[in-house]
């Protein structure tokens, strides 16, 4: 009895406050809807109104252009970062780690602001860069694409770092020594061992990434504004502010689906994986 | 063979040194290997082997000494250019690559033409007998037939040197054995002069030319097999390598026709010996069980050393027994006798420990050497 109990409590922890309200989330984007009231009316109008309006889809691939250039920054970033911290042998090694996830302490509404305070028009980097005469008035810099993917990539990194230490870990630093032995350049020893040995960790802390910054909601809305628009937060303004539960639920659901996709990219990923 | 005259050394270490922080992790080692000589680096984990050998490799750069590969000074020349075999202890197989592509390797960064490439591979396979296993990954063959692809994938680039850092500690014991004699035949076959680190006396005693004995960075003597085992240049090395007596011993007159008498804790003795001790020198005798040998008292050989001792315990040991003595000074010592089927002795008998003069050698107390007088 007690094993079953076990698993009945969290699956109906899931089914109440998970799975319920995607269920009624993907019913209220199939519904067209007065205010914040569905009715029973079945429509896919909601869809082809996103896709059809400029500013909803620029959203779209607005997001899905920040996901990709996160995912990519976290891996090219903390691919050096993660492979220093695996092979040092150094004893500040424990040091430099808690060094390199140290962000993770900070919240990530705090570490947002903080780059906000920063780059905004009376920011600290506009009022160094005026002190030294290199620019005369202050910089736009914010709000941008540019800097929502700064604040993710800095918000994610240690998370990158992470995965790619796990791939690492797996690599026994012999491998490129052996290649290096057998006539290889380090650069040459490097690509032939460690670079597709660790490929799982690359891809997966790229996806990580990649699905944490297109659902990512505090950062875009902190640093962003109503020209830089993400999915996250067109769902808000859907939501919470055009009170037009039915449209958000569409997005949502694009979102979503956006998610279990590359859920089952990584799945993929790792069995092709498993079965080499 | 690579550049450098065939009378050049293929190795030669000059005082070379390496610290990590406070840690001297090798200290001034002096070694020549020479062309087709197989050396042992022998020694307890943490002395420094693998980071002499991590040295030659041109892994880990050295705070002091030199290094000269076939003669040529190899300080500037970066590891990918050494030409060296290297065997890791963990294989360091790639994964990713079968048989023959591990192989391949480094003829492939050779630039060798791919027909030559698959010539070499084959040959190098059939060597170390894994023709036919030529397409199965690292994770498909066994923990011996990994080991021989190692072997092959270092010696396909005809290396000047071969390093091997503990090849064996990974197999069972069987096939340690048989690797063994595999390795040995191998070397000899292609006359490669090599470099092999190992903690385990066995391997070093029955494969080796010349062993290195390490402690704590340093080599404390460097010398044959036997050499090693029958005239310990110090305790350390007498009691690394076997097990052996050692008893508290002084020069106790002048030497008459080669031999030496001594006195010790547990009687007099006589040794052989080709130059004189030094008088007064504290020394410590040591003498292996298996040349310690029991008779009835009164019965020893003549010329030979007995001394009275008492029998504590015996334990069987298959092919032989291991006797338990008390000397006369009440010190322990122990006694190997082949197991010829009569338990001859029992604890609490008293009879007389023998040996030759041959049999025993000299250490110098606290030090190194056998205390010659210079
Ligand atoms: N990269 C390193 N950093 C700090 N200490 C090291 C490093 N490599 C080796 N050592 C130390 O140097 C000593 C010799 O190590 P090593 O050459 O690996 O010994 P062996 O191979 O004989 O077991 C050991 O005490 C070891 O802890
Ligand atoms: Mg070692």
């Amino acid at each position: 009895m007690v094993p079953y109990l076990l698993v009945a409590v969290p699956a109906g922890f899931l089914l109440a406050f998970f799975v319920a309200p995607n269920m009624i989330l993907l019913s209220a984007s199939l519904l067209e809807s007065e205010g914040m009231v569905p009715t029973g009316v079945l429509t896919l109008g909601n869809f082809t109104t996103l896709l059809s309006h400029r500013i909803y889809v620029d959203a779209i691939i607005r997001t899905f252009g920040i996901g990709l250039a996160v995912g990519a920054l976290v891996v090219l970033l903390a691919y050096p970062v993660a492979y220093v911290l695996v092979r040092t042998t150094s004893r500040w090694k424990n040091v430099l780690l808690a060094l390199a996830l140290s962000p993770l302490l900070a919240s990530v509404i705090v570490r947002t602001y903080g780059w906000w305070v920063l780059f905004n028009r009376d920011g600290a980097v506009n009022e160094a860069l005026q002190a030294l005469h290199l620019t005369a008035r202050p910089l736009i810099m914010l709000p941008s694409t540019a800097i929502i993917i700064v604040g993710l990539t800095h918000a994610l990194l240690p998370y990158g770092v992470l995965t790619l230490m796990a791939a690492l870990n797996g690599v026994s630093p012999n491998l490129e020594r052996a290649a290096i032995s057998l006539g290889a350049g380090r650069m040459r020893a490097f690509a032939a061992t460690t670079l597709p040995l660790t490929a799982p960790g690359i891809i997966g802390g790229f996806l990580l990434a990649f699905g944490v910054a297109i659902s990512a909601y505090a950062t875009p809305a902190i640093l962003g504004g109503p020209a830089t628009q993400t999915m996250a937060t067109l769902i808000y303004t859907f939501m919470a502010t055009l009170l037009n539960w039915s449209l958000g639920s569409a997005l949502g659901v694009v979102l979503l689906a956006s998610c279990l996709t590359l859920l089952m990219l990584t799945a993929l990923v790792s069995r092709r994986r498993a079965l080499t | 063979m690579p550049e450098g005259r065939m009378s050049e050394a293929a190795l030669e270490l000059r005082g070379l040194e390496k610290r990590f922080g406070a840690q001297t992790a090798v200290a001034a080692i002096d070694l020549q290997v020479q062309q087709g000589e197989f050396v042992t680096l022998l020694g307890p984990s943490g002395c420094g082997k693998t980071t002499t050998l991590n040295m030659i490799a041109g892994f880990i750069t050295p705070d002091a000494g030199s290094i000269r590969l076939g003669g040529r000074a190899v300080e500037n020349l970066p590891p990918h250019r050494r030409d060296l075999g290297i065997v890791f202890q963990d294989y360091a197989l790639f994964p990713h690559r079968n048989a023959a592509e591990n192989v391949a390797f480094g003829l492939r960064m050779r630039k060798l033409a791919k027909t030559e490439i698959a010539a070499r591979v084959a040959d190098a396979l059939r060597m170390v007998r894994l023709d036919g296993l030529d397409k199965r990954r690292p994770l498909q063959l066994s923990g011996g037939q990994r080991q021989r692809v190692a072997l092959a994938r270092a010696l396909v680039i005809r290396p000047a040197l071969l390093l091997l850092d503990e090849p064996l500690s990974n197999l069972d014991l069987k096939l340690r054995e048989e690797m063994r004699s595999e390795i040995s035949t191998l070397q000899r076959r292609l006359g490669i002069a090599t470099v092999f680190v190992t903690h385990d006396q066995d391997e070093a005693l029955t494969m080796s030319d010349r062993i290195a004995v390490m402690r704590q960075g340093r080599i404390e003597q460097i010398g044959t097999a036997r050499d090693i085992y029958e005239r310990p240049a110090s305790v350390f090395v007498a009691t690394f390598i076997g097990s052996t007596n050692l008893v508290r011993a002084k020069p106790a007159g002048p030497p008459s026709e080669g031999l030496v008498p001594l006195a010790t804790a547990a009687g007099p003795a006589i040794l052989r010996l080709d130059r004189p001790l030094a008088a007064g020198a504290d020394l410590l005798l040591a003498i292996r069980p298996e040349r310690l040998q029991l008779t009835p008292t009164g019965t020893a050989p003549d010329g030979s050393t007995a001394w009275p001792v008492r029998i504590e315990g015996v334990t069987y040991l298959g092919g032989r027994l291991e006797i338990a003595l008390r000397l006369a000074d009440g010190s322990p010592a122990t006694a190997h006798a082949m197991n010829l089927g009569a338990m001859a002795w029992q604890p609490g008998h008293v009879a007389d420990a023998w040996f030759r003069p041959d049999d025993a050698w000299p250490i110098l107390d606290g030090g190194a050497s056998d205390g010659a007088a210079p």
